[in-house]
């Protein structure tokens, strides 16, 4: 549907910002029922359907904690329990992350037929994978409190962090995933350069090491200049603070906290500014 | 023509250009390829600068102006920009010059239904639409009952739409397209599906919109449906507007240049 009240459409004169914005508000609705179209495409013919999400990152885990926690020995001197917890933190969150970027790049292409018939504001694409894969990480974040519990470590008002947290990552990737699937509907080679991207950054990530030193755990690197350079990774500033407030029941490091969200929300306009200045060509390309 | 005028038509364009580029070596364009590109351009005078791809008018300099209540046809040959028309009219293609004007809700059809996530019920397909369309929940609600006796699908209504044949999508997507009201409603080939009783109600959708001053703007290659339903008709041949007239006039001019030459409709 496109209503032009009066209004010119000359080429170049595209709306501003704001009034993207406003636009993709209008159509939350469709947003709620791509998500829902997404989280019910990837569940309906699996017999294990929602658990199977669940499952998954605990698998992912298991297997993190054997090769690096066994075979290469990170997890020596502490409960492996803790190891596990601590990889967990970071499979969830990467997950996410890789989740929605790698499928951003096809959520362009994917609905070629939509697009092609009907003008309305693409970014519900993007948005709407991003919270369909957010589903996933809340409930994974539920799973894993209830395995804290389990392996005796007691909840604290730290956990009130976690939904600034979730929010401020939720920004980052849509950011990311804007910029995704806007190079995703020029260019057909996208997910796979994405992938080998999203790839370096698992291993530029806190995932399995540790990056400060932390009870009987030794950080990878001890140079303050590395670690600095390091921790621009947003990622890795996420993750740090995930597991202060939820493993280790400390305030976030406020340096860290406060330059994640500054990334996130320069991150998300820029994405999304990105994002809008291809749209109008998408029908073309794709 | 005067502003005032103009701001009478439903649906008005003005010197309309809509290019695209047609690519000589892959079908689709690559990071990899266009990183090559970079590269290639930096070598002066490589035999290959310049010819990658080719600038294609698909639509070149096309004025329209209809009023309300005017039914138009699209005549032309396979090729000839009646799509892309229909595309730059509904939005979907921004004008690389020139300007389009559309008054009112945008109704359109331009594929058999090819945006219905397969996996899906036809039903879930009319909410996703519906709201794509710019309709609220209850609105939709409202409208289902009629949006799915209109489309003949009974049943079938709660099967997953990778269910359906070519002609049920289309029934399904025309009927949505009608039943959210629009004040200008755009249709490319679809009065084809469906089977004849179908087809007449479909037919009638139009007579009905025609009398409620509504604006319908088909593409066709059925002469028949020119000649009976619509008001006027407009000729499109390699992108430029060839003829607009009468669909008497049109029609026949269509069809005395077609016999000439080597005819495909």
């Amino acid at each position: 549907m496109t209503t032009i009240n009066g209004a010119f459409l000359r080429p170049g004169s595209a709306p501003g910002l704001r009034r993207r914005f406003q636009d993709l508000w209008s159509r939350r609705e469709t947003v709620r029922y791509l998500t829902r179209a997404a989280l019910e495409a990837g569940h309906r013919n699996k017999v294990l359907g929602h658990l199977w999400n669940l499952l998954d990152p605990l698998m992912f885990m298991l297997v993190y904690f054997f090769v690096f926690g066994v075979l290469f020995n990170l997890a020596e001197g502490g409960r492996p329990i803790d190891y596990m917890l601590y990889i967990l933190v970071g499979v969830l969150t990467y997950q996410f992350i890789s989740a929605t970027i790698s499928q951003a790049a096809t959520c362009i292409r994917g609905n070629r037929g939509l697009i092609h018939e009907i003008s309305f504001p693409k970014a519900v694409f993007p948005v709407s994978v991003a919270l369909a894969r957010l589903y996933d990480l809340v409930w994974g974040l539920c799973v894993l409190i209830v395995i804290l519990l389990v392996a005796g470590v007691w909840p604290t008002l730290h956990y009130l962090w976690l939904p600034l947290l979730v929010a401020l990552t939720l920004l980052f990737t849509l950011g990311a995933a804007f910029v995704t699937a806007y190079l995703g509907a020029f260019f057909a080679d996208t997910s796979n350069v994405v992938a080998v991207l999203l790839r370096l950054l698992f291993y530029c990530s806190p995932i399995f090491y540790f990056v400060r030193d932390h009870g009987p755990h030794r950080a990878m690197f001890h140079d303050e200049t590395y670690r600095f350079l390091y921790m621009l990774n947003p990622i890795a500033c996420f993750l740090e603070c995930y597991r202060d407030a939820l493993l280790w029941g400390t305030t976030p490091e406020p340096r860290l906290l406060i330059y994640a969200a500054c990334v996130s929300v320069l991150g998300c306009l820029i994405g999304f500014a990105i994002f809008c200045h291809g749209e109008g060509k998408f029908a073309k390309y794709v | 023509m005067s502003d005032v005028a103009v701001d009478q038509l439903a649906v008005y364009a003005e010197s309309l250009w809509i290019g695209f580029l047609i690519r000589y070596h892959r079908a689709e364009v690559t990071l990899r390829e266009t990183f090559v590109r970079l590269l290639d351009r930096l070598r002066p005078g490589d035999a290959r600068n310049g010819r990658w791809s080719q600038k294609f008018w698909a639509l070149s300099d096309i004025n329209l102006a209809v009023d309300h209540g005017d039914v138009v046809g699209i005549v032309g040959r396979n090729g000839s920009g009646k799509t892309t028309l229909l595309r730059a009219l509904a939005g979907i293609l921004g004008p690389d010059r020139g300007r389009v004007i559309v008054r009112g809700k945008v109704g359109c059809l331009l594929s058999f239904g090819v945006g219905f996530k397969p996996d899906l019920t036809g039903r879930e397909n009319i909410f996703i639409n519906g709201s794509i369309l710019g309709f609220a929940q209850r609105e939709i609600q409202a409208r289902l009952q009629d949006i799915i006796e209109f489309s003949e699908l009974g049943e079938f209504i709660d099967a997953p739409v990778r269910a359906y044949s070519t002609g049920m999508k289309g029934r399904l997507g025309f009927s949505i397209a009608v039943h959210i009201n629009p004040d200008v409603l755009l249709l490319d080939e679809v009065l084809t599906v469906g089977d004849a009783g179908f087809r007449a109600k479909a037919g009638s959708i139009l007579d009905r919109f025609r009398n409620e001053g509504k604006t319908v703007i088909i593409a066709t290659h059925s002469m028949d449906l020119v000649r009976t339903k619509c008001t006027r008709a407009i000729w499109l041949d390699a992108g430029r507007l060839r003829l607009q007239g009468t669909p008497d006039d049109v029609t026949k001019a269509y069809l005395a240049s077609t016999k000439g030459g080597s005819a495909d409709g």
